[in-house]
């Protein structure tokens, strides 16, 4: 999930969701045997939906790319991974819904 | 026929129409609380009990974030209200500059760890991985050899080795972390036993430093295609 998300922001996408939780720049990701916590947010299993707001066509050659996401590639044929996608001109996303406090920093 | 026993009907049929909605908006509620648990317990079905543990210790981190948030909320609220001259002003600066701190975009600094690996032949996603571990962590700033990492800055592999939005980073990397300085700790020495155990590893050590400075920032880069709705 890592993988794509990291693969999405390299194509310049402008904001991205996981099953309908907002990534930000705090996000981090976890979970094991096949569960994938996002934040503090409940677990969740296959299917993944990812959805993103950004330029359409380099996300999409991107994904479309056989070189690109080798690791999900091998676990197409190892686990039978699906992973399709497809573009739309109109791509909503739920706000955040937690908190995005950052107690210890402060500017220099 | 006087006009009190209609009056009296219109109003008993009000109540009845009153009680109805009531009784309609409640079994509303108790639905959707009964499938948003339903879901949840569904959910969490398989998850081993080490994994709960630490979303139950998530949770109760968020809880106790989003506490803090509301009291900052109400003190912000007072402060607004109080009607002070520049007040406002005051305040939106403030969370401009929270926001500015938290996507990366000025320098920063506070409590956290430091670490240092050098090997030869990590990749990417190893770097990935170490990034994603301190972030769970609640890492608050990231910096790796001067340049700063969010989630949604790129970190990919290329010819030359492991790339940060695009700039390759040559170990041994430096990374620099600011935030809660035992949780940051306790996930550093995890990840330098791992580390140290793996044979492509020269070197993983982390200190625990009261006031790590990140200098780096990552440039603004204004939205093309992402527009509020």
């Amino acid at each position: 999930m890592q993988d794509v998300v990291n693969l999405l922001f390299a194509q310049g996408a402008e904001g991205i969701a996981v099953n309908g939780r907002r990534i930000t720049p705090l996000t981090a990701f976890s979970g094991s045997e096949g569960q994938i916590v996002i934040d503090q947010g409940t677990p969740f299993t296959a299917p993944v939906k990812v959805a993103a707001v950004g330029d359409r066509n380099r996300m999409q050659e991107a994904l479309d790319d056989p070189s690109a996401l080798p690791d999900i590639r091998a676990r197409q044929v190892q686990f039978q991974v699906h992973l399709t996608f497809e573009g739309s001109p109109d791509v909503s996303l739920p706000a955040y819904d937690s908190s995005l406090q950052i107690p210890h920093v402060s500017s220099t | 026929m006087s006009a009190r026993p209609r009056t009296a009907r219109r109003a008993s049929r009000a109540r009845g129409i009153s009680v109805w909605l009531i009784a309609l908006l409640v079994a509303l509620v108790a639905t959707v609380q009964i499938r948003s648990e339903a879901e949840v317990e569904r959910s969490l079905v398989g998850i081993d009990s080490t994994s709960l543990a630490f979303l139950i210790d998530d949770l109760h981190r968020a809880n106790e974030s989003l506490d803090a948030e509301k009291a900052a909320l109400v003190r912000l609220r007072a402060q607004l209200q109080s009607g002070q001259s520049g007040a406002a002003d005051q305040v939106l600066t403030d969370e401009a500059n929270r926001l500015r701190a938290l996507e990366g975009l000025v320098p920063v600094q506070g409590p956290g760890v430091v670490m240092v690996i050098d090997a030869s032949g990590l990749q990417a996603l190893d770097l990935q991985d170490a990034l994603n571990s301190l972030a769970a962590a609640g890492a608050e700033a990231i910096d790796v050899n001067q340049r700063r990492v969010v989630t949604g800055v790129p970190v990919t592999q290329t010819r030359d080795g492991v790339a940060i939005d695009g700039v390759v980073v040559v170990p041994p990397w430096k990374i620099s972390v600011i935030g809660d300085v035992n949780r940051l700790a306790a996930v550093a020495d995890l990840m330098a036993q791992q580390l140290r155990a793996d044979r492509r590893v020269r070197e993983a050590t982390y200190r625990i430093d009261s006031d790590v400075v990140i200098r780096s920032v990552i440039s603004e880069r204004p939205f093309v295609y992402a527009v509020a709705s």
